[in-house]
């Protein structure tokens, strides 16, 4: 196509080899139409212990999902079954990656998905015309635009519908049939209107529980699908781990030639959750910012500093400015976030910089842009 | 790992199902299903003529209790001993444990099968004093904090290089590797096959601990002494079957050597046994509950949710092939919550049960299990039951789960079961007034005890088990006769719930009689032959006034008239004699004839209280708050008509301390608090008092405080009858210095916290006034600013330090 680097390549053409190699060593069972076996699609997830010998070279699968396994086994599981799999939780809790994953590796692609705003409507959940087409040839195949959910269920691949609750009730329950019968039925195309799901075909809803403006799910609705909470990374090293692996995927994939400061991950992974568990690991008791703090969040500032000290310092994480994006990260909602932020660094970051020294110190130093 | 799974160890290890052999040894886990089911195999295929079980020999005599038809577990064995000869540690305490058995334990089923076959069977291991004499303070059998149980399944779940096989299979846990290698596999496979992989796991188990931790946990002297009983049976049965813990079983195959036809002989050093007396020693059966059984309720040695693995057992006992045991037992539960859930009003189909159970045989599958287990049904529930975000409002269906996994059945013994008389006279109480003793949920039981007859019986039995401390009933509600408080109430609540402690509570109070009223007597008799003085007697005297023990009374009274003449604690005497009292208005209230001659008692402790008290004046600051306290209570009792004719002497006697000196500022203010009562014109008085306090010397300036809290502890009314008293206080508090005021502030907090809220901004508003000020002008001040706030921390930190070094 052209030189220019996207932005954020899918899934399938990231991890592009190491799923051609797992397809090609796949020995297990696979439910029709998916590209892998179960088995395959746990390993692709949850990383392989050993390499594997493909094509003449060692290919190491990496673990993309730190957490809980059993959650995504019972996701892999669901998929398979006649239910929808929804992924609840607090924003940033990677539902998103957790879908994507799935539909690459059952799929072959991430990218059959519908994005729910309050704007969407039934025709962008079912099908729509191309009016064009439409006054020429009258109502026909081909002049009807499928939607991801019509894609989905002709190809007998995985749709993807990102923050379904997003979505008006009224919208949301036109899945309602297609989930329950596997039938979409298009009046205007006659006998020729009926469109059977083909093997494969299922839905992967996300859906966020703390944001502002997010509808409830019917009852009807929600008995379609099985539901799967995605609780907040709770390990401080497991948080900080997450951090450095995805800062280190940002810089490769934007050519930022720096190596991240594990240091500065930890006292990052180490603010986030105890903010969000309100209580220090010395044992303050901390206030909880409204603001959702989530690992995700703690990733977008680490690599803002980076990028920062990146371009226009020497490549070494800067402390002050650091403590600049965590204020753009908590003060979102409420003013009185700020407030909470200023009491940890008055009481958690002052007790650990007296205590621990270094970057600490240096921490709590740069609470002057608490502003 | 590789080199632990060598295979030259494991043969050398897994070599032995002989079935020709002298001794088979026979591994098991406690409660494990599969091991009772390849017991059964190996009883029949090996066809031993005797059975040796790892269990302490003391409890042998309850073998045909255990296996009798009408016994039905969940039970347990307890045993107990009172380490009167110091064997076990200086400090001479009192031991207990369970040994629980449930449908599926090994061990059961050994006794079940030897007596449906004839085969004589025997318990091989140490009697449980022995046992706890071998084991070091705070290891095994003796850990702290643990329920204490005898079976030591935690030897195979805690090794080192258990953490590393289940990493290296993907595992959660000890439990979810237990449960797929042993009890799910171990059905399909041979007899001879799943003892040899026991042997193996068992084996590295314990080739991976240290032998020092061996020797604290006593299971090196226990399989010397398991190992000579062995030897010995050998030496009169053909072929014994060995069934013990699999952590044990090469231990004890390195102490016994086989003898070409002769049986095997004991290579170790003979354990010799202490000369324990046997009265020390106590072994009951008793019935159990699952919920006691579960691991996840403190009993570390179990297995988690054991409902479950009944259920498997049941499924296993009544089928002809083991391969549907698991799947069927999942889709049971999984049925099971459904509908107990729909009870309940939560939306479960059975759609949503066929969902889970395909969910469940999925992830078996995935997770590379024959069948799914435990946590396959519970994560099949929680996908699919659990409908919106997980949450304590949507878990409903997995606390179902949770309860009927873990199982719900408490166990009932035969009626020859050797019981104590004391359990029988108990539960035979308990059905007289239909209280639930037959689940583990706790009850709720409204007593009348003024209206109606059988309910103060009923308090009564409760007072008679919290007394002898078997955590049966407690009160919620009620007047507390003991504490003297919420005397008004003519009703009391009660929360009882039965649980196995309580029967062993039970057991170890039958000593003390036969029924319960007898084992409080004599409990109640010991207590008061201890006694040490007037408060903790007649405070006793009103514990057996509520546990209906009238006549205990009369037996009671010399006895207690030699504990008031002995007694010169004031204190004691002031709080026994309002007890005194106390029962003395009880009797007429429950018009109980008075079988000790209270009056002539009360005559006597009031006399006493009377020479001690000119002397309280100067008490100590320490007992301050309890002088003021029995002062208010002698002063109330003399307001009553009965005891109108002590009041002047009271008076008089207080006169007289204070007169003398030096003199309780404290008490004091107590004192002309409880004159101002006496006499209404005896305001002057204080106000002479207080000025002389507020207005003296510096160190007399310091015990107006003292003074206040003492006033207004007994007569917090004068303040608003005397119109210029508040504004003496002021004037008080303005001659301070700021230093002097700080050390007053504490005591003159306590004194105004005796004040109502009312009362309180109704001195505030005077006070306020007296400044030109409205209340509500002292209420909001400035807010402190952060810098401010900051400052102020750093200043309280530098002050610590300051004050830690003058510590130091």
């Amino acid at each position: 196509m052209n030189n220019i680097t996207e932005l954020k390549p899918p899934v399938e053409v990231r991890y592009k080899e190491e799923l051609e190699a797992l397809r090609a060593l796949d020995t297990g069972r696979r439910p029709l139409n998916w590209k892998l076996s179960p088995n395959a699609v746990r390993t692709f997830i949850l990383g392989s212990r050993e390499p594997l010998e493909w094509n003449g070279k060692k290919i190491q699968v990496k673990k993309k999902y730190l957490g809980n396994d059993a959650l995504v086994e019972r996701c892999i599981i669901t998929l398979a079954g006649s239910r929808g799999l929804m992924l609840v939780g607090e924003p940033g809790t990677a539902k998103t990656m957790l879908s994507e994953l799935l539909s690459a590796a059952i799929s072959g692609t991430s990218l059959n998905t519908i994005q729910g705003t309050a704007g969407t409507t039934e025709d962008m959940i079912k099908y729509s015309w191309n009016y064009a087409l439409l006054l020429a040839k009258g109502p026909s195949r081909e002049a009807l635009v499928p939607s991801p959910l019509y894609t989905g269920m002709e190809k007998g691949i995985l749709t993807r519908f990102e923050e379904i609750t997003r979505t008006p009730a009224e919208i949301q329950d036109s899945l309602i049939s297609v989930l329950s019968d596997k039938v979409l039925n298009v009046p205007e195309l006659g006998d020729d209107g009926i469109l059977f799901a083909k093997a494969g075909f299922n839905v992967i809803g996300t859906a966020n529980t703390r944001d502002k403006g997010v509808n409830e799910m019917s009852s009807a609705l929600k008995r379609r699908f099985n539901f799967e909470t995605v609780m907040p990374v709770r390990d401080v090293s497991m948080e900080k781990e997450i951090i450095l692996n995805e800062v280190k995927e940002l810089s490769r994939e934007n050519r930022i030639d720096m190596e991240p400061d594990e240091d500065v991950a930890e006292i990052l992974a180490s603010t986030f959750h105890e903010l969000r568990e309100g209580v220090s690991s010395m044992g303050h008791r901390i206030d909880r910012p409204s603001a959702v703090m989530s690992t995700a969040e703690a990733v977008s500032v680490y690599y803002q500093t980076m990028l920062s000290a990146y371009y226009y310092g020497d490549s070494h994480m800067d402390m002050g400015c650091l403590v600049q994006n965590l204020v753009g990260a908590v003060q979102k909602e409420n003013s009185d976030d700020l407030e909470k932020l200023r009491g940890y660094f008055q009481t958690v970051v002052r007790d650990r910089g007296g205590k621990e020294g270094g970057l600490w110190s240096s921490y709590y130093e740069a609470r002057k842009y608490l502003r | 790992m590789e080199q632990l799974l060598r295979s030259e160890e494991i043969s050398e290890i897994g070599e032995h199902y002989d079935l020709n052999a002298p001794v088979l040894f026979f591994p098991v886990r406690h409660h494990s299903p599969v091991c009772s089911f390849h017991l059964k195999k190996a009883i029949e295929d090996y066809s031993p003529d005797c059975i040796l079980i790892e269990g302490p020999k003391n409890a042998e005599a309850l073998i045909p209790t255990l296996i009798h038809r009408d016994t039905k577990p969940p039970l347990a064995l307890y045993y107990s001993y009172k380490d009167r000869e110091g064997f076990i540690s200086p400090a001479k305490e009192e031991y207990k444990c369970y040994y629980p058995f449930l449908d599926c334990s090994p061990e059961l089923t050994a006794l079940r099968q030897a007596d449906q076959r004839g085969i004589h069977a025997e318990f091989i291991d140490l009697p449980y004093m022995e046992i706890l004499a071998g084991t070091a303070e705070n290891r095994g059998i003796r850990s702290e904090g643990e329920k204490q149980t005898y079976n030591d399944d935690y030897l195979l779940s805690r090794s080192r290089y258990l953490k590393l096989l289940c990493e290296k299979t993907g595992l959660r846990d000890f439990e979810e590797f237990w449960e797929k290698y042993f009890e799910i596999r171990g059905l399909s496979m041979k007899t001879s096959e799943f003892v040899r992989q026991m042997r193996v796991y068992c084996g590295l188990s314990r080739s991976h601990t240290p032998a020092e931790e061996l020797e604290a946990d006593g299971c090196l002297l226990r399989e010397r002494y398991m190992a000579q009983k062995i030897a010995g049976a050998s030496e009169k049965y053909r072929k014994i079957l060995a069934v013990t813990g699999g952590f044990h079983t090469d231990g004890l195959r390195t102490l016994l050597e086989y003898q070409e036809g002769r049986g095997v002989r004991f290579l170790g050093k003979p354990v010799r046994l202490h000369k324990a007396d046997e009265k020390d020693q106590s072994v009951y059966p008793m019935a159990y509950s699952m919920e006691a059984a579960d691991a996840l309720n403190g009993y570390a040695s179990g297995m988690q949710s054991p409902g479950f693995y009944d259920q498997v057992w049941k499924w296993l006992e009544a089928e002809e092939s083991p391969d549907r045991a698991y799947p069927d037992t999942v889709l049971h539960f999984l049925a099971a919550t459904g509908r107990r859930a729909r009870r309940k009003d939560e939306s479960i189909s059975v759609y949503d049960e066929a969902c889970a159970f395909s969910m469940a045989e999925g992830l078996a599958s995935l997770r590379g299990k024959r069948s799914p287990g435990l946590y396959e049904l519970r994560d099949s529930a929680l996908s699919s039951f659990v409908k919106g975000e997980y949450s304590v409002s949507t878990d409903g269906p997995l606390r179902i789960l949770s309860q009927i996994t873990t199982g719900e059945q408490t166990g009932t013994l035969c009626a020859e079961a050797a019981r104590p008389p004391l359990l029988d006279d108990f539960e035979r109480q308990c059905a007289l007034f239909g209280l639930k003793i037959h689940s583990t949920t706790e009850q709720e039981c409204t007593l009348e005890i003024f209206a109606k007859k059988k309910h103060l019986q009923m308090s009564r039995f409760f007072y008679q088990t919290e007394f002898l401390g078997c955590g049966f009933a407690r009160r919620k509600k009620g007047s507390d006769l003991v504490k003297r408080r919420d005397r008004n109430r003519v009703r009391e609540i009660w929360y009882y719930r039965w649980s196995a402690q309580v029967t062993a509570a039970l057991i170890d109070a039958s000593v003390s009689g036969g029924t319960t009223e007898e084992a409080v007597r004599t409990r109640f008799r010991m207590r008061f032959a201890g006694c040490g003085g007037c408060q903790e007697a007649a405070e006793l005297l009103v514990s057996g006034f509520l546990m209906g023990l009238y006549d205990e009374q009369e037996k009671s009274a010399g006895r207690f008239a030699r504990i008031l003449a002995e007694d010169g604690d004031f204190f004691s005497l002031s709080r026994g004699f309002s007890h005194l009292v106390m029962l003395s208005e009880l009797q007429d209230l429950y018009q109980v004839r008075d079988r000790m001659d209270l009056d002539r008692l009360i005559e006597i402790c009031f006399q006493k209280i009377l020479q001690l008290l000119p002397f309280m004046g100067q008490t100590g600051e320490e007992e301050q708050q309890a002088c003021m306290e029995c002062l208010r209570s002698l002063y109330q009792i003399t307001e009553k008509e009965t005891y109108a004719l002590y009041r002047p002497v009271f008076a008089d006697a207080m006169e007289r301390m204070l007169e003398r000196r030096p003199l309780n500022p404290g008490i004091e203010g107590a004192a002309l608090g409880l004159f101002y009562g006496i006499d209404g014109n005896s305001g002057e008085r204080i106000k002479t008092a207080a000025e002389g306090y507020m207005q003296g010397t510096e160190e007399a300036r310091r015990g107006s405080a003292a003074f206040l809290r003492g006033l207004f502890f007994t007569a917090r009314d004068y303040v608003f009858a005397s119109g210029d008293f508040l504004e003496l206080i002021d004037g008080l508090l303005g001659r301070l210095s700021t230093e002097e005021f700080l050390k007053l502030l504490p005591e003159l907090r306590l004194a105004f916290s005796y004040f109502t809220p009312m009362e309180t901004d109704r001195i505030a508003a005077r006070a306020a006034a007296f400044h030109g000020k409205k209340g509500q002008d002292i209420l909001r001040g400035r807010a402190a600013s952060p810098e401010e706030y900051a400052y102020g921390e750093t200043l309280d930190h530098y002050i610590r330090e300051q004050m830690k070094g003058a510590d130091s």
